[in-house]
């Protein structure tokens, strides 16, 4: 028997070795040729092209040829969300991490669409990286030249890897072409990173935030924001912190670069105080992690449980420097595998709560045993004066000569319902915190109480 | 003010009669004869009216010439005993029966034979109506038995030594009211809703005002005309199966108990109208459904009197000694629902407590230890 678990267990530790291996490594086909217009030559040598760039970067390259997109996918109205559904559905992307982009190409009509999917893929192949895509290849689906066309993208995501590995960041249009570059950051729209509605920073706190956070932008080409209101349901009459920070966000128009509006935001509500972080997809996930965000919500939330506003926006701009340098060296603080679809903070033993679940038993068994006694004693004593004579009531017997029912009024109360951690998006622990997590059209990020 | 008693003999061989609670005839104790109540009673009324008639002659002859006469079955000389007490001769051995002026039913102390004082049930102390027992008296003892059964609290000394000192079959005065009742009453009420918007959870309340006015008609709500016996025990063994109301004969009385009111109708009155009135209440209330609050805001009630009537209903008295304390136990003597309160032992009490405590604890604590 004991033999029987032996084996057992070591084929289980294979498998799992073995499984481990596989997440990391490519080893599935990468273009698909399912209306079948490539040569085998001609497939092979561009799959294995494909194959060897991805693994190479950690980001799958994929192209799908399909007759119709109808039958493979129900995004009939959009190309670019078909190639979308087709990544997910078909469990395209590089590890857990699902990091990739592909070229969808409908050969039946020459449509075609790109689309990335994963942090490092959205990161690497983001709005304005998809922008700088050579148009030949539309040009030679156009003329079906399929080969040709695949060659050209593989060429084109060669590039940008090769971009990123050189100049430590993914490549974006505002930085590749200063003249065109309308950040907010040095444009009229918006000047400044820190807006304190509630007036909880003195004017020189505030200067030497602000002056911070310009610094950090700059350098990091993408905006840190600091927004502090007095209730948060004035922003779009908003019921959820987390809602009214995108709001501010995206309404604000905040955020470096024209098209990612790359950037992250601390957003505060004093009254019932509430914060929400948020950073956009692209750049912002792929330097701020669930894991990274949950770091640096840790910074900022111990200093402001002691009303120590200043401490806590320092550490949260510092920590913000810090994360976005790491994500710069191609080394976003993340755990481990982590695909940054959710975090789980690491879980201590909470042994200290078993002392008052214990109280509580107690306590409970004293109540509900006392009930239990008392109605045992109730039945020693039978005889009682009755109030009622219902047993004379004469059988149809009531009658009745008026029931109206009018109305008088009507009140309405609200009450703040105390935002728990979301199952799926994470929970809180023994030093840690308790926030939840949400998700916007341009970004996402935490919310939760200080 | 009565004077004479009665006991009901055999027609057949002159021994005393007892009312069968089982099969509610009178029965003779020597030969074993049954009558029914009618025919006792027909027998007795023309016994009496042959009494009246040599009783009225007596009386002239006594008018013209008082010294001469006395009989042993007038009022015994020298009147009342005692402020509150009669005696009476008995009719079959001549012995003295001293009794409350109340009593109507009992029997011979000597003898043991059934005596009627008849004139507590005559005039306008004569009840309207009388439910026999059904129950016997070994039915009551039985009963008391099961009484204890499944009371945990209950010092096993006293079931298991405790001595029934007493039982008593006794015919208890009631009063029946009829009567309609006026309900007039308001309430505030409200209904709520809630639902979530975002981070806030609504709720919105309507609140209403209802009116609600009828009329309650009740039938025969009984109140004791009994000083003696307790309210809380007279209240506590109802309902009667008032089916089983028979017009009053004193035939029913042989064997048992009875008193006659001590209480009269005008004074019991108020306890039947409170219960009237807080029913009325109820059946208002009832018909205020569909709202998550109800409460009243203001009440009216008048009573419109009806009907009262007067009857005797069967009450088995159990008592017990304990501890040198009385323990008092009734049993409705027609639907068997027995009453009284029991002494609870506070050891036992303690020792129930904790372990259900205790055991609760542990089942919580192994819950805990598996989570």
């Amino acid at each position: 028997m004991k033999r029987l678990i032996c084996i057992l267990l070591t084929v289980v530790l294979f498998a799992g070795v073995f499984t481990v291996s596989a997440e990391n490594l490519m080893t599935s086909n990468c273009i698909y040729d399912v209306s079948d217009v490539l040569t085998q030559s001609d497939w092979e040598t561009l799959n294995s092209e494909s194959i060897e760039l991805s693994n190479k970067y950690r980001c799958g390259v994929y192209v799908v040829l399909i007759p119709y997109i109808s039958e493979y996918s129900t995004f009939t109205e959009s190309v670019e969300n078909a190639a979308q559904d087709i990544y997910v559905r078909n469990w395209l992307g590089y590890g857990t991490g699902y990091d990739g982009v592909v070229l969808l190409i409908e050969t039946s009509s020459g449509k075609c669409a790109l689309a990335s999917s994963g942090a490092r893929g959205r990161y690497i192949f983001n709005t304005d990286a998809l922008k700088q895509f050579d148009p030949s290849i539309v040009s030679d689906i156009n003329a079906s030249n399929y080969s040709g066309a695949i060659s050209l993208f593989i060429a084109e995501c060669r590039e940008l890897f090769e971009y990123e590995e050189k100049n430590g960041t993914a490549y974006l249009y505002n930085a590749a072409d200063p003249q065109n570059d309308d950040s907010n950051l040095s444009g009229d729209m918006l000047t400044d990173c820190v807006y304190d509605y509630a007036g909880i920073l003195t004017a020189d706190q505030k200067s030497m935030l602000e002056k911070t956070a310009k610094d950090i932008s700059e350098r990091h080409r993408f905006g840190v924001y600091i927004y502090i209101v007095d209730d948060f349901t004035d922003i779009n009459s908003s019921y959820d912190v987390g809602d009214a920070c995108e709001s501010v966000y995206v309404d604000n128009g905040f955020g470096y670069g024209s098209a990612n509006r790359d950037g992250i935001m601390l957003f505060m509500s004093m009254d019932e105080r509430d914060y929400a972080t948020y950073r956009t997809y692209g750049k912002g996930y792929y330097s701020f992690t669930e894991y990274g965000l949950y770091e640096l919500e840790e910074r900022f939330l111990n200093p402001f449980r002691r009303n120590d506003w200043y401490s806590g926006f320092q550490n949260y701009l510092n920590y913000c420097d810090y994360l976005l340098d790491l994500a710069e060296k191609g080394t976003p603080l993340d755990y481990g595998d982590d695909d940054d679809g959710g975090y789980y903070p690491p879980v201590t033993p909470e042994r200290e709560s078993y002392g008052p679940l214990y109280i509580t038993t107690g306590v409970f068994s004293v109540i509900i045993s006392l009930v239990i006694c008392l109605i045992l004693r109730a039945r020693m004593k039978t005889a009682q004066v009755k109030t009622q004579a219902n047993d004379y009531i004469i059988r149809n017997g009531i009658r009745m000569h008026d029931t109206r029912d009018i109305f008088t009024h009507s009140t309405e109360s609200r009450t703040r319902i105390d935002t728990e951690p979301r199952s799926s998006g994470g929970h809180s622990s023994g030093g840690g915190h308790s926030y939840s997590s949400f998700s916007g059209s341009h970004g996402g990020g935490h919310s939760g109480k200080f | 003010m009565p004077t004479q008693v009665t006991n009901y003999q055999c027609p057949s061989c002159g021994g005393p009669l007892r009312f069968s609670s089982e099969k509610q005839m009178l029965v003779c104790d020597y030969c074993g004869t049954e009558f029914t109540t009618k025919q006792i009673e027909d027998f007795y009324a023309a016994k009496d009216a042959a009494a009246a008639q040599a009783h009225s002659a007596l009386e002239q002859k006594l008018d013209s010439n008082p010294e001469e006469i006395r009989t042993e079955w007038e009022y015994t000389a020298g009147g009342e005993w005692t402020e509150n007490m009669r005696a009476y001769s008995c009719p079959s051995c001549g012995a003295q029966i001293i009794c409350d002026e109340n009593t109507a039913a009992t029997s011979c102390p000597y003898c043991g034979n059934p005596s009627i004082v008849a004139g507590n049930f005559t005039g306008g102390l004569k009840p309207d109506y009388c439910i026999p027992f059904k129950l016997n008296k070994e039915q009551a003892v039985q009963a008391l038995k099961d009484y204890y059964r499944g009371k945990v609290f209950l010092p096993k000394a006293f079931s298991n030594n405790n001595h029934i000192e007493e039982i008593k079959g006794v015919y208890v005065p009631f009063w029946l009211y009829d009567g309609n009742m006026d309900a007039d009453v308001s309430y505030y009420a409200s209904r709520s809703r809630t639902w979530t918007e975002g981070n806030y959870r609504v709720t919105r309340t309507d609140h209403y005002k209802l009116i609600r006015s009828g009329n309650v008609a009740f039938q025969r709500i009984p109140v004791d005309g009994s000083s003696k016996m307790p309210d809380e025990h007279m209240d506590a063994i109802e309902p009667f199966d008032y089916s089983e109301l028979k017009p009053f004969s004193t035939a029913y009385m042989p064997g048992f108990l009875a008193d006659r009111y001590d209480v009269d109708s005008k004074d019991s009155r108020p306890r039947a109208v409170g219960r009237a009135e807080r029913s009325s209440l109820n059946a208002m209330t009832a018909t205020t459904g569909g709202y998550d609050s109800v409460t009243v805001a203001s009440s009216r009630f008048v009573p419109h009197n009806g009907q009262v009537r007067y009857a005797l209903l069967p009450v088995w008295v159990l008592n017990t000694k304990w501890n040198g304390e009385n323990y008092l136990f009734t049993m409705n003597g027609q639907t068997g629902k027995l009453v009284g309160n029991l002494p609870v032992s506070t050891g036992r009490f303690i020792a129930m407590f904790l372990g259900i405590a205790a055991a609760l604890f542990a089942l919580g604590s192994a819950m805990i230890a598996f989570m």
